[in-house]
């Protein structure tokens, strides 16, 4: 039963947040800690750590691990398959419909304004993400590391095309050592 | 071919879920780089509707956008496809990172290295927004919806579903309504 509940309560988080990973936290706190009882506050702030701090969607890795400290591998298995649910039936029948209309005036009039907003939408997280990575204790505080950093992995994607996965582990190697051993 | 396309996919997802860090948008570059420039199997165009609508719809941003690339790619079967491998590599590391959780959060070195990450993938998330940019119509219409947008966002609590809203509403009125924009009329 605890499976089902799991599977439910994952799915309506699923299913009503818009805009990804970070606007499910408010519902996660109200279904995780509130209704269900299954957290307590500290437990879910852990959580959201340790799952930001892991590869893959942020929504998959707070599932799986909230799951898993509930009810176990298949509570997280439940969890998991909860949060990914409701988008995967949503998106068939949206991509289903769409790939036929797509050259219809409309629905190209509505993306033509969308997508604009999705670029600015995207520049928006680059923007909060510099914020937070590079001045973490205000604009006279720069950190000089993260900048670096920056700026070769911006030499190495721009001029010399390198693959992003090897940008990742590139920018690991510079955290390690400037981070690290500095 | 088919078969290959189904494979194709499996495997770029699960690279993708094994190296995405943070939210959705950090998988944009890698699927640029794999099924747009690679494969061809989409053209530049086409994905930036597909971020689109996977940025408009319900639910977990990098599952939609999994799922509508898998289905563009290979229908059904390439959407199921691509979606378990966006899931797995995730599912995988949390069961084995949570056994040992404190020491993983804590650890001096591993916060090390995600201090690069974060930093690293600012430059990722920014060249990705690049390349779509350079999709968009440049005339005033698109940068002012562009600038109000990152606006927006950035220094107000508007929810984004409604600054999304309010964009495909003004694209409604200045090509539908008063037929500009569009190259091509159906």
């Amino acid at each position: 039963m605890i499976y089902l509940n799991l599977f439910l309560a994952f799915a309506k988080i699923g299913l009503f947040t818009i805009g990804g990973g970070y606007a499910m936290i408010p519902l996660m706190q109200q279904e995780l800690v509130g209704v269900k009882a299954w957290l307590t506050l500290q437990q879910l702030t852990d959580f959201i750590g340790v799952a930001q701090a892991t590869p893959g969607p942020f929504a998959i890795n707070t599932a799986t691990f909230v799951g898993l400290e509930t009810a176990g591998i298949p509570g997280a298995f439940f969890a998991t398959l909860g949060v990914v649910t409701p988008s995967f039936i949503i998106i068939i029948f949206i991509a289903h419909f769409f790939l036929k209309s797509q050259d219809n005036k409309w629905v190209r009039s509505i993306l033509y304004g969308m997508s604009a907003a999705v670029i600015g939408l995207i520049a928006a997280s680059v923007y909060i993400l510099a914020e937070s990575a590079f001045f973490p204790k205000g604009i006279t505080m720069p950190d000089v590391k993260g900048l670096v950093i920056c700026a070769i992995i911006a030499i190495l994607c721009f001029w010399k095309n390198v693959h992003p996965i090897l940008l990742i582990v590139i920018s690991a190697g510079l955290g390690l050592v400037l981070y690290g051993v500095f | 071919m088919r078969k290959s396309r189904i494979w194709t996919l499996l495997i770029t997802f699960l690279k993708i879920g094994a190296f995405t860090f943070g939210g959705g948008y950090a998988m944009i570059p890698l699927i640029q780089t794999e099924i747009v420039d690679k494969q061809k199997y989409i053209n530049e165009d086409d994905f930036l509707d597909l971020i689109t609508i996977s940025q408009t719809t319900p639910g977990v941003i990098a599952v939609n956008t999994a799922t509508f690339v898998g289905y563009k790619v290979a229908g059904i079967l390439g959407a199921l496809v691509a979606t378990i491998g966006v899931v797995v590599p995730s599912f995988i590391m949390i069961v084995i990172i949570s056994w040992f959780y404190t020491a993983f959060r804590n650890n001096f070195w591993v916060s090390a290295a995600f201090s690069g990450i974060n930093a690293g993938v600012i430059i990722l998330v920014f060249y990705a927004i690049v390349r779509l940019g350079k999709k968009i119509d440049r005339v005033p219409f698109t940068f002012a919806v562009m600038f109000l947008a990152f606006g927006l966002t950035t220094f107000t609590e508007i929810n984004i579903i409604f600054i999304l809203l309010g964009a495909g509403l003004a694209g409604v009125v200045w090509c539908g309504i008063f037929n500009k924009g569009l190259k091509v009329s159906a």
